[in-house]
């Protein structure tokens, strides 16, 4: 079973794979590519990199400005919070949640999209509609409302963010697989399968799935920019991530205390958000071009 | 032919229940097919050729179509009363099916290998390794040149000819006993056509699989096949040897539909022509559905549909003009 999920993964990747890989790369937005790739990094190995210890206090050197200002030094590049914390590596430690409830998020959204696309697009008729008429529900809440409920009834947590944004988000890559799934089902090539005995799983994972995995990505990429948008939302209205662990949103919220005397707080956990979210926005724009068979050239 | 007989189809008839009424595509068609035997079913478009079809492999379209009576007997079983998941065993593996369009038969994302190795993974337990080697087989034997690099490639790397000529891999892969072949040479080029054909007779000889061959192509029928059914609006009108189609057509629409061909030794001002259109097949007209627009219909052909009449052995007819003698 271990070495049949590895070949399907090798597989997924097959298939986004271009023939002409040198071309395609020449193309490919590079300062977005890099910008998610720091951002990967910081994620991953936040604590490693991080220039200072995160949640260590430095009471003598309380909110210090960036570097380039009076008062400012090189050992505090982004400044210092009121506690004397390194901005700098709040930032990068920062990094973290973002990434987990955005990759989470983004994953979990596009498995259960997937499934519910694919099954309902594929087989059609009573599924098809009760499939659907559920998406419509899950795709007519008013989100960041929504969210902020469920995160005031269960309490502020991480895995809880993650859970609430699953359940806002997977419900439009749902819509957009069906619509996909239904004009790759029309194809020649589904008809030959049947008729050489191919079970209904089959079909869809093998000669459907391929199809719209191309749609899958692109639609991922524009939900992380979200996701990172909402996770940020909801840790500034303080029903997200809980205090000690930093988070960009948070943040942003502890900062506007201070937004007339220390502006560094709030601003540069602000531009993470904004590079990143900017980022995905744009390698999502450039996939679609890339994939978009109506601008592909042979 | 006195060898084994493959597939018998009695009195099908699959309708399609519409807003408008019930289409009857298919209304009371019965053939037979022999090992190795090639059946030409010719007609109009929308006279019930591909459903009959599809019929053979139960793959009408649903919710609207249903085979609503008969009998397909494969190698003496009824299809009609297997499961669907026995009917999955049977498609691909004793019935295969070639379609239209080369260009959309194959799935763009998945290498030709992997397609062609696909109803032997399904249908037989095998070994990776003779998997591949079967698709190598199956690879050299439709002419591939080089199968071992050619399994690796893609569709989109494959000219139209080449690709039908995989599609006849994955459907030959499992020696089918009957292959349909749904127009298999309309959108290739007139020489790959040849070829193709050519190529399949060979493939049939070697396999032994019975073929029936759906096409409006009348030249394609005069060379491949030993057997000729002609429907009109859902029904066979005629059926019997390839010669006697060609040399003593019986069905005044049979006459009409090699009177339209054109001739090269001929120089016509005009090319024949069969008045009128078919029926709407939510509306057929009583009696002989042909009727109207036979240029020697009578009183009766209007009011009764024609009886079978054997004109000699194998050579089936439903037309009054031929019953007229007898009865």
């Amino acid at each position: 079973m271990e070495t049949q999920g590895i070949i399907g993964m090798s597989r997924l990747f097959k298939y986004v794979n271009m023939p002409n890989i040198k071309k395609t790369m020449r193309k490919a937005p590079w300062i977005p590519v890099v910008i998610l790739l720091i951002f990967l990094v910081c994620g991953l190995f936040g604590g490693q990199l991080a220039p200072r210890d995160p949640f260590k206090s430095n009471l003598e050197a309380p909110l210090l400005p960036p570097f380039w200002q009076q008062g400012g030094s090189w050992k505090y590049p982004m400044g210092t919070d009121y506690m004397g914390k390194d901005v700098l590596s709040l930032v990068i430690a920062g990094a973290r949640v973002s990434l987990y409830v955005g990759f989470g998020v983004v994953l979990i959204c596009a498995f259960i999209g997937v499934l519910v696309g694919l099954v309902s697009g594929y087989l059609g008729g009573w599924v098809d509609t009760v499939l659907m008429r559920i998406t419509d529900v899950f795709l007519s809440m008013p989100a960041l409302l929504f969210a902020m409920f469920i995160a005031a009834i269960l309490g502020p947590g991480i895995n809880k963010i993650i859970l609430v944004l699953t359940v806002l988000g997977w419900a439009g890559y749902a819509r957009i697989i069906r619509g996909e799934v239904l004009r790759v089902k029309q194809g020649d090539f589904v008809s030959l399968a049947v008729i050489a005995g191919a079970s209904k799983a089959k079909i869809m994972w093998r000669h459907i799935f391929p199809n719209i995995a191309n749609t899958m990505i692109i639609v991922a990429t524009f939900h992380l920019g979200v996701v990172i948008v909402a996770e940020s939302s909801l840790s500034f209205l303080g029903v997200g991530v809980p205090p000690p662990t930093p988070a960009w949103g948070s943040m942003c919220a502890v900062g506007r205390d201070y937004i007339h005397t220390a502006w560094w707080l709030s601003f540069f956990p602000g531009m993470a958000i904004f590079f990143v979210v900017l980022s995905a926005n744009l390698l999502g724009d450039w996939l679609r071009f890339r994939f978009d068979p109506k601008f592909r050239q042979l | 032919m006195t060898s084994t007989k493959v597939l018998e189809v009695k009195d099908l008839k699959t309708y399609f229940f519409t807003s408008r009424g019930v289409v009857k595509a298919v209304d009371g068609v019965s053939f037979e097919l022999a090992e190795g035997e090639t059946l030409g079913l010719v007609g109009e478009s929308g006279c019930g050729k591909t459903i009959t079809c599809q019929s053979v492999l139960r793959l009408v379209p649903a919710p609207a179509g249903r085979i609503v009576g008969g009998e397909i007997i494969l190698e003496g079983e009824n299809l009609l009363s297997k499961k669907e998941k026995e009917m999955a065993h049977i498609r691909g593996y004793k019935v295969s099916m070639i379609l239209q369009d080369p260009m959309a038969s194959l799935n763009p994302v998945l290498t030709i290998g992997a397609q062609v190795a696909e109803p032997i993974r399904i249908h037989q337990r095998l070994a990776t390794r003779s998997v591949w080697e079967k698709v190598k087989e199956m690879l050299r034997l439709v002419r591939i040149p080089s199968p071992e690099v050619r399994m690796k490639e893609y569709p989109h790397q494959m000219s139209g000819g080449m690709r039908q000529r995989v599609v006849g891999a994955i459907m030959l892969s499992c020696q089918p006993r009957l292959l349909i072949a749904d127009e298999p040479t309309t959108s290739l080029d007139v020489t790959i056509q040849a070829q193709y054909l050519k190529l399949l007779k060979e493939l049939q000889a070697q396999q032994k699989f019975a073929l029936i061959v759906v096409t409006h192509d009348l030249g394609i029928v005069a060379k491949i096949c030993d057997r000729v059914a002609v429907m009109y609006a859902g029904k066979i009108v005629e059926n019997g040897d390839v010669r006697d189609i060609f040399y003593h057509p019986a069905h005044p629409y049979t006459q009409a539909l090699l009177g339209s061909l054109p001739k090269i030794f001929e120089r016509e001002e005009q090319l024949m022509t069969i008045e009128g259109q078919p029926p709407e097949l939510h509306a057929l007209p009583q009696g002989c559905s042909f009727a109207p627009r036979c240029s020697v219909a009578q009183d009766l052909c209007r009011r009764e549909y024609p009886p079978l009449s054997v004109l000699k052995e194998g050579h089936l007819v439903h037309c009054w003009l031929c019953a007229s003698g007898k009865g």
